[in-house]
Parts: C-alpha cells; structure tokens; sequence
C-alpha cells in the first residue's frame, strides 16, 4: 500500500512513533493485537509492529528505534512524505481460549505489547504487562501508565529486578493464562527458560523477535537448481541475492528471515538455518533464502 | 466406511504415562478400577513435587464441586491425571478445559467405555445411557428416540443425539 506520514513524535530518545494513513484518508485494513508491517525503508525492508489495538482504523502507529540504515532513513521521514507499507500481517496474535495474558516487555519490544494492551483493555481480558526499561529509554510509557493501571509493572534499569519479578511471575499465574514475550534475545532466552523450569508448556508461550540474529558473512558455496545449473554464492552475500544476481526472482519482502515469503523448497545438502520463521520439522525439507546458507558443500534447491 | 479424521475419543489400552514438564500434579480416580491407574501415576511422579489425589467411586455434585475448587487454585506448570469410567472422565476433562486447561496438560484413561452421554439436538438435555454409535435411546428431556452419531463434543463431554428415524417417511 501507498501511504503518507501523518504525523511524526519523539517516542523518548532514539524512538520515533509515526503515524501512516491513506493519502486521501480512509479505512486501513484492521489486523490482529500484534501484527506488523513490513516498510520500504530506502534500499531496507523493516518489520515494525502495530501499536494499535487492531480494529478498523484510519492510520497505522508504528514506534521505531534508530538502530540500523533503514531505521535511519525512517528517522528521515517528514509529515506528507510517501511510504510504502505490506499489508499487516499477524504471527503473534493473542490466543483467543486464553483466560488471562501476561505481556513481557524488554525495550522498544514494547510495541507489540502496547498492541495486546490496548486490545486486552477494549475487550476487557485479563492481562498484566511487565515492562523492563533504562530510565529515559521508555517508549510509550505515559500511555501506558494511564492506559493500565495497576496492571503495568515497570522494572527500570535493574536487570536483576526484572528477572526475579519475571521469575515470580511465571510460578504464579493462574491456570488457563498464556505469556507474550518481545523483547532483546536474552530477555526471550530468559523467559524461554523459566517457563519451561516452571511447567509451561510451550502452547501457552508466545514470542517475537525483532529479527534473525547477525550471523557471520558465511561460506562461499554453491546452489544445484533441479534444472542442474549451478549458482555460486560468495561469501557476504545472501543466497537470495544470488539467486537474483542470476536472473531468479523470488517471492521476498523483509529479507531478515522474518516473514516467510522467499520459503523455498530443500532438495539436498546440510542448510545452515538462521531465520525465526520455519519450525524445526520444516527445516529438513525448506529454507529461507535471504539468510540462511549452506556450508561449502552447497545444496539442492526445489527451483 | 473408514473415518480418518474423527471426533470420537480412542483410548489406548494402556493409560499414558506422567508428563515430567509438569510442576504440580492432580489425580482423580473414579471407581475401583482407577485406583491402580492413579497409584502407577502418583508412583511416576517426581517425589517433593506437589500432588492431590483424590478418589471418589462415582462422579457426584460433591466431587465436581471439589474439582472445580482444585481448577480455582491451579497454576500454570499444573497437570491434571484422570482414570475412571469414560464419560466421567470426559465430563472433568470439560470442566478442566473450560477453566483454561489446554489439551496437553490433560492426560486421561479409560477403565469402561460402556456407557455413553448424548446431548439431544432438539431439547439440549444430555442424558446417559448403555448405548453404542449408531444405537437409538430415548431422550430423558423430551422423549424422542435419539440416533447417537459418531461425533463428541469435548465441551459438551457428550455425543451428539438426533431424533431417529426422521428421514423415512
């Protein structure tokens, strides 16, 4: 979709929430709490959450933390200017059998978390959101002080204060309640760990990142296609850059192995997997070609 | 006609076993035949990890009413074992599963499969009876013969019961 910036604030240092509407105004496809959009962001294609509450709308919020060239170039953005934004998608929608949902929130993995707030309050679920922050570096803080109460637990700082309250946290909640975690990898890992030290199955925790881990520039190897040809990826280049360079296109939007869409079939050879999207069954018959790779003996694709 | 996909439970012929993932546990047993069950269960699990047993010969008001306390205080990490006539077993299932437990946190074991629940179509009461897929049985809300069909309703803890005999003229 074509959109334009409908306004620009200063989230807290380093954040900046914008606001995305139609040009000419209008109704923005509704979403479930959680879901993003990925931006063309310059020559970058970002993921960036919905804070919105997900029903009918006629602008999308979307806070984004300077970190990389297509965060920066987002910083750029001006009121009018044009964007161009995916339809929303949803991979961490709240579960709709829930009883109770406990949002786990690490930094700017806040908007997410803002989402499944404003939804929890509208139709009126149990929640409790626990937010770890630095002092100065909390996006979104007012509103969420007034949007939930006493069901805000803010940990500032103190590391050591989040994980024990973390840890409390999942030994005490009531049978029927799922947790929702976004945040940096360690708080994931940590909150990973601890519900499964205290009995959670893994239907009842629910995680985003905000993107595959940086891996190293990796091996050249080379890609067999069924058609026999053999395509060379050098090393610091994306086997779907390859495969581009070579005339064959894929399907491709965040290219941060993410959102799914350059899922190609696995013939042969030994991937090495770096995405956060195929499930350890998929991973022996796909991969994800915009970041994962293969050692030097290389691999069959199904293309 | 072979069904692949159906809704009507299967039970092993052996119970299954304890989920080690589980921080606290509960039994119910139902009948004499469930207390072996319950006793290999409470023997698998994790000494020092809490544990309720609670047996009972019949599924009664006080029973559910003291089940559905245990459901109040149970948190996530909790497990729930239950042996015991089929259609008691699924009837706490139900009540387990209404107050948020999820399918894996459930296991349960079968000692009879003789009698069956049906929830009438037509009046919605659920009655129970010795009956088979396929049997007809007479409705204790409204009276009307019912069909029992090979289809459960896990919310429910019943089979589905229509008036028999409807589609010949």
């Amino acid at each position: 979709m074509r959109l334009v910036v409908l306004d620009v604030a200063e989230a807290c240092a380093g954040v900046r929430t914008l606001r995305l509407g139609r040009p000419g105004g209008g109704p923005l496809p509704a979403h479930p709490p959680g879901g993003h959009v990925v931006v063309v962001a310059g020559d970058r294609r970002n993921a960036y959450s919905l804070t919105g509450d997900g029903g009918p709308a006629d602008h999308y919020e979307i806070s984004v933390l300077r970190k990389d060239a297509g965060s920066a170039w987002m910083h750029r953005l001006e009121p009018g200017d044009p964007v161009e934004v995916s339809a929303p998608r949803s991979r961490f929608a709240p579960v709709a059998g829930a009883r109770r949902h406990l949002l786990v929130a690490g930094g700017i993995g806040v908007t997410p978390m803002l989402s499944h707030a404003r939804a929890a309050v509208r139709w009126d679920r149990p929640f409790l959101l626990l937010y770890g922050y630095r002092p100065g570096h909390a996006a979104h803080l007012p509103e969420l002080r007034e949007l939930c109460g006493d069901r805000l637990l803010e940990y500032p700082g103190g590391r050591e204060d989040f994980a024990a309250a973390l840890t409390a946290a999942l030994r005490c909640q009531p049978l029927g309640t799922h947790v929702y975690v976004c945040g940096p990898g360690s708080l994931i890992g940590f909150v990973l760990e601890q519900a499964a030290e205290a009995g959670w199955p893994p239907e009842r925790v629910h995680v985003e990142r905000f993107a595959a881990e940086e891996a190293g520039p990796g091996v050249p190897f080379d890609v067999r296609l069924r058609s026999g040809r053999r395509v060379p990826v050098p090393s610091g280049v994306s086997l779907l850059e390859a495969l581009e360079r070579a005339g064959i296109t894929l399907p491709s939007m965040c290219r941060q192995g993410v959102c799914g869409e350059c899922r190609t079939g696995l013939l042969a050879g030994r991937a090495l997997h770096r995405d956060l999207y195929l499930t350890a069954e998929e991973r022996s018959t796909a991969i994800m070609p915009c970041v994962s790779r293969a050692d030097a003996d290389g691999l069959e694709l199904d293309l | 006609m072979a069904i692949d996909r159906t809704s009507v439970p299967r039970w092993g012929p052996e119970p299954p076993g304890v989920d080690a993932a589980g921080r606290s546990f509960a039994i119910v047993s139902l009948g004499e035949a469930a207390l072996p069950v319950a006793a290999a269960w409470a023997a698998e699990i994790a000494p020092g990890l809490p544990l309720r047993h609670v047996h009972a010969e019949v599924l009664d008001e006080a029973l559910l009413a003291r089940f559905g306390r245990e459901l109040g205080r149970a948190v996530v990490g909790w497990r729930l074992m239950l042996a015991g006539p089929e259609d008691e077993v699924q009837v706490l299932r139900a009540r387990a599963a209404e107050a948020g437990a999820l399918p894996c946190e459930v296991r349960a074991h079968a000692t009879a499969t003789g009698a069956l629940r049906v929830y009438c179509a037509h009046c919605r009461t659920t009655g129970r009876a010795a009956v088979e897929i396929g049997g007809v049985l007479p409705c204790t809300g409204c009276g009307a013969d019912l069909v029992v069909h090979a289809h459960h309703s896990r919310r429910l803890a019943a089979y589905l019961g229509t008036r028999a005999h409807v589609e010949t003229p």
